[in-house]
């Protein structure tokens, strides 16, 4: 998976997770690599963090358990931990 | 592989005794003549044959057939078929599209008492060959030598090996109603299809039993070589009412509209794919002719199509829900059902159905459980599948895998398969609740819901759509309305397909979908 789709992915599980919380400039910003997210400026409850882990999944083939966002804390460490993942 | 041809051979040179008589037949009604009676299907063609009040047997564009004609074919390919070596102790195989051959081979080997299975023509032949070994069929009936299969005797039946077997007799013939006669596959839409062995009895009474009322005439718009449409055939002409066949001389063929219209059709089979082509749109020129009754089975009846016939005028829309292994079930007349709640009727007198929990205790009207139903006509388990017995036929009851409720009216809603139901994080979900939300959207034609394994999360529920002709809606449109109508069980990942992969029944075939969903993984 090229960098560039892992940000989509990554992107859209923000989306799916925590509805209206990417404007589109962050969005464009993020997409460009010129921003890394933290999680904790989300205020993501459980089924938040849920729906982050499902998009992931379904995305990336990449199993993401909850707890394991607020040990990673920003996109940037979500990105590393799959890209290790995938190898 | 052997290919023989009736018609090279000259019928008489090959006689026994008596010239032509197809001695097999008569060996088998001498020896068993205290224990056997005449073959079911034989017996009541012959009635009809001799009823003067008897209507057509078979119309269809260019041609009538009556009883009496049909008869005589099927006595005709009896004999040919004895001739060619086919005896009850083999399965004999049939691979023939055209409907009327096929439906008078049919017939014949059930004259015959000689076990049948339809290996389609649509099929693959590595297909077909695979169910011919698993029955071990050791001839197939062919129109078309192209369609013969290695290491299997075929026999072919051209125009020309019935007019020839005119001097052929086919004694009467006994043989054990109780044998089996006819072998189908499960629908196989949900994995490996299972193999259903059914007795000339168990036809006959599921014949028997259905629904059918003197002057009917039916017309099928599946193809007479699936289990369906080839079984409702038959029970028509058990029952002698008249069956309407697409296939005849006309060029181009009509469609099923004029085919209604020309041939007085009042009961029309169709799937719901076909069904939704045959929906009234608000035109008098859409609506199917009135006291028409449209039979929609095989999979769910969404509630816009109910509406639609409903609303529109013109046809009545019928829904049925039955398993191949126990016949039909229920079924009901949209026009006095609640839509909402997609019921399919309340069972068959015959038919004993229960909803249960897990450990079978019987549930009050409300509740969601297992279905569970018995009937005079089920088959007691699977051919040579003790596995597959153990798991769907249960304490004398079958299983069809179908989780279910009943009304306080005792009207029987369908909520999806038990095989289907997700489990994501501890939430259940149905395919069909998904599904009936995708599908108020006026863009999707058809939805499928299903489950994308996850071992974190169980099943992540996910959907394919298929659009109207011409229109257009975006993912996201999708998304936010199944948020809304579902939350938390709304699909995680919709995707649009130009169209979902079906079965010969029309019915859609889940397991091809998940590639689509997560192929850019």
């Amino acid at each position: 998976m090229e960098n560039a789709q892992l940000r989509i992915a990554v992107l859209e599980a923000l989306k799916a997770a925590v509805p209206g919380a990417v404007n589109d400039q962050m969005r464009d910003s993020f997409l460009a690599g010129g921003l890394n997210i933290e999680l904790a400026r989300l205020e993501m409850d459980s089924l938040a963090r849920m729906e982050f882990c499902i998009a992931i999944e379904l995305s990336t083939g990449v199993t993401l358990v909850p707890p394991q966002l607020a040990e990673l804390g920003s996109t940037d460490a979500i990105e590393r931990c799959i890209r290790e993942q995938l190898g | 592989m052997s290919t023989r041809r009736a018609a090279d051979r000259n019928p008489r040179a090959a006689a026994p005794a008596r010239p032509g008589v197809a001695t097999i037949a008569q060996a088998s009604a001498k020896q068993n003549s205290d224990t056997y009676v005449h073959t079911l299907f034989g017996a009541r063609l012959g009635q009809w044959s001799t009823d003067p009040q008897a209507p057509p047997a078979i119309v269809m564009p260019g041609r009538e057939v009556t009883f009496s004609e049909l008869r005589g074919s099927v006595e005709n390919c009896a004999a040919w078929l004895v001739r060619e070596g086919c005896r009850p102790s083999q399965v004999v195989g049939i691979t023939i599209a055209e409907e009327l051959t096929n439906l008078v081979v049919s017939l014949a080997l059930l004259h015959l008492g000689v076990p049948q299975v339809c290996l389609p023509t649509y099929d693959p032949p590595a297909m077909r060959l695979r169910l011919a070994r698993r029955l071990a069929v050791a001839r197939i009936v062919v129109t078309d030598q192209r369609h013969a299969l290695p290491g299997r005797d075929a026999s072919l039946l051209t125009p020309e090996t019935l007019a020839r077997a005119n001097d052929l007799q086919c004694a009467a013939v006994a043989a054990d109603p109780d044998a089996t006669a006819m072998y189908f596959t499960s629908s196989g839409t949900t994995g490996e299809a299972k193999v259903i062995a059914l007795s000339q009895r168990m036809v006959a009474g599921r014949a028997e039993r259905r629904n059918l009322t003197p002057g009917e005439r039916m017309l099928m718009l599946a193809t007479v070589e699936d289990y369906p449409a080839q079984t409702k055939r038959l029970y028509c002409l058990y029952r002698g009412l008249t069956s309407v066949l697409q296939s005849g001389t006309l060029s181009p063929p009509l469609g099923a509209r004029e085919l209604c219209a020309h041939f007085g059709v009042t009961r029309l089979n169709v799937n719901v794919l076909q069904a939704s082509s045959l929906a009234p749109d608000g035109s008098a020129g859409s609506r199917l002719p009135a006291g028409l009754k449209v039979f929609v089975s095989g999979s769910r009846v969404p509630t816009r199509l109910r509406q639609a016939f409903r609303t529109g005028g013109g046809a009545a829309l019928f829904v049925e829900y039955g398993a191949r292994e126990v016949g039909g079930i229920a079924n009901t007349c949209t026009v006095d059902r609640d839509e909402a709640l997609e019921t399919v009727g309340t069972p068959h007198p015959e038919v004993e159905l229960e909803i249960v929990d897990r450990g079978g205790k019987a549930l009050p009207p409300g509740e969601v459980g297992e279905i569970r139903v018995r009937s005079p006509d089920m088959i007691g388990g699977f051919y040579q599948d003790p596995v597959a017995t153990a798991r769907y036929f249960r304490d004398g009851w079958f299983h069809p895998g179908d989780i279910g409720s009943l009304t306080a009216s005792g009207s029987l809603c369908i909520h999806g398969r038990a095989d289907d139901m997700m489990n994501l994080n501890g939430i259940k979900i149905f395919p069909a609740e998904i599904e009936r939300v995708l599908e108020e959207h006026p863009a999707v034609k058809a939805a499928a819901a299903f489950a994308v394994p996850s071992a974190v999360h169980g099943d992540i529920p996910v959907a394919a759509v298929e659009l109207h002709d011409g229109t257009m809606v975006g993912v996201d449109e999708l998304m936010a309305r199944a948020r809304e109508g579902l939350g938390v069980r709304a699909p995680r990942r919709i995707v649009v397909l130009e169209a979902l992969p079906r079965n010969a029944s029309g019915k859609i075939v889940k397991r091809d979908l998940v590639g689509a969903v997560v192929s850019d993984r």
